[in-house]
């Protein structure tokens, strides 16, 4: 369990500004700094694909998930604060890391994915107070643990990322 | 009445919505086999009945729920067990065969590793 507080009320962008914990004017120039730049790659073909597929696949989930039951076993709706905090944790991806696939869980949150086969698996999903969960296997390795979101992508969850989707 | 069921045996997990399938090899995801909220996973035990008794229960618990049947994942009790789960048989007047798999933990990391665990060990999907 998080003491933390239900996340800021976002604007209605396409794409998510990274959010800062900052109130200085350099730390509101960083966070307007890194939106921009989120945005203007999630707009190139090459770096922002992935990107643009992961907020489509958002996008559908939000439209077919809102409702009760959506899996026929009285799934939750879609949790709006764990769509946010999704979004959130997408501008968090640097150029070079692979962008998830996206699904939901029966408790309405969101989760990102990555994946080789089942030996070789990222899950992370979004919980509506600001904590993230995390589980993978990857070969003998396995983990799973919860933090809160925090303003970047952990290093831990990057390297398996990297670990997962590199070619050996 | 509710026993524990010993021993192997297939588990069929039916699949309703097209979220819990990876469409580019037919894999089932791990949200599949996820309970939480709730603390139980809902299942169909394959022994004793025939395989169009069992897409006839699938069929019957999609039509109650209003949803399409896309397929079952099919699963040994013993890779469930393996997983410190229990299997427990739980009928139904619709279903004799229906059971639950309980003994989650409450700490939803730790069941997300679990259904990753699960979903290994699942078949991919078999369509009706």
């Amino acid at each position: 369990m998080f003491a933390y507080a239900p996340p800021p009320e976002f604007p209605s962008l396409e794409y998510h500004q990274p959010v800062t914990f900052g109130v200085s004017r350099e730390a509101q120039f960083i966070k307007e700094s890194l939106g921009s730049m989120f945005v203007n790659r999630a707009n190139t073909q090459v770096f922002g694909s992935g990107i643009r597929s992961a907020l489509m696949e958002l996008a559908e989930i939000q439209d077919e998930c809102s409702i009760a039951n959506w899996d026929g076993y009285n799934a939750l709706p879609l949790q709006t604060n764990s769509l946010e905090y999704a979004k959130r944790f997408l501008a968090f991806l640097p150029i070079g890391i692979e962008a998830p696939a996206v699904s939901i869980e029966p408790d309405g949150e969101i989760s990102f994915e990555w994946y080789r086969s089942a030996s070789r698996i990222l899950s992370v999903s979004f919980g509506s107070s600001g904590e993230i969960h995390c589980a993978a296997i990857i070969g003998a390795r396995r983990f799973s643990l919860s933090e809160p979101i925090g303003d970047s992508l952990p290093s831990y969850i990057a390297s398996s990322i990297r670990e997962i989707t590199s070619r050996s | 009445m509710t026993d524990e069921v010993a021993g192997g045996g297939l588990l069929a997990r039916y699949i309703l919505t097209r979220r819990h399938i990876r469409s580019s090899n037919d894999t089932v995801k791990p949200e599949a086999f996820m309970p939480h909220p709730y603390i139980d996973l809902s299942v169909t035990r394959h022994k004793g009945i025939t395989v169009d008794q069992l897409w006839s229960h699938g069929r019957s618990v999609a039509e109650q729920q209003s949803k399409t049947l896309y397929g079952r994942s099919d699963i040994d009790s013993s890779d469930v067990m393996a997983n410190k789960l229990t299997v427990q048989s739980d009928p139904t007047p619709e279903n004799p065969n229906h059971a639950n798999i309980l003994g989650w933990s409450g700490v939803k990391s730790e069941q997300k590793l679990v259904a990753l665990e699960l979903a290994k060990k699942a078949s991919k999907i078999i369509y009706p």
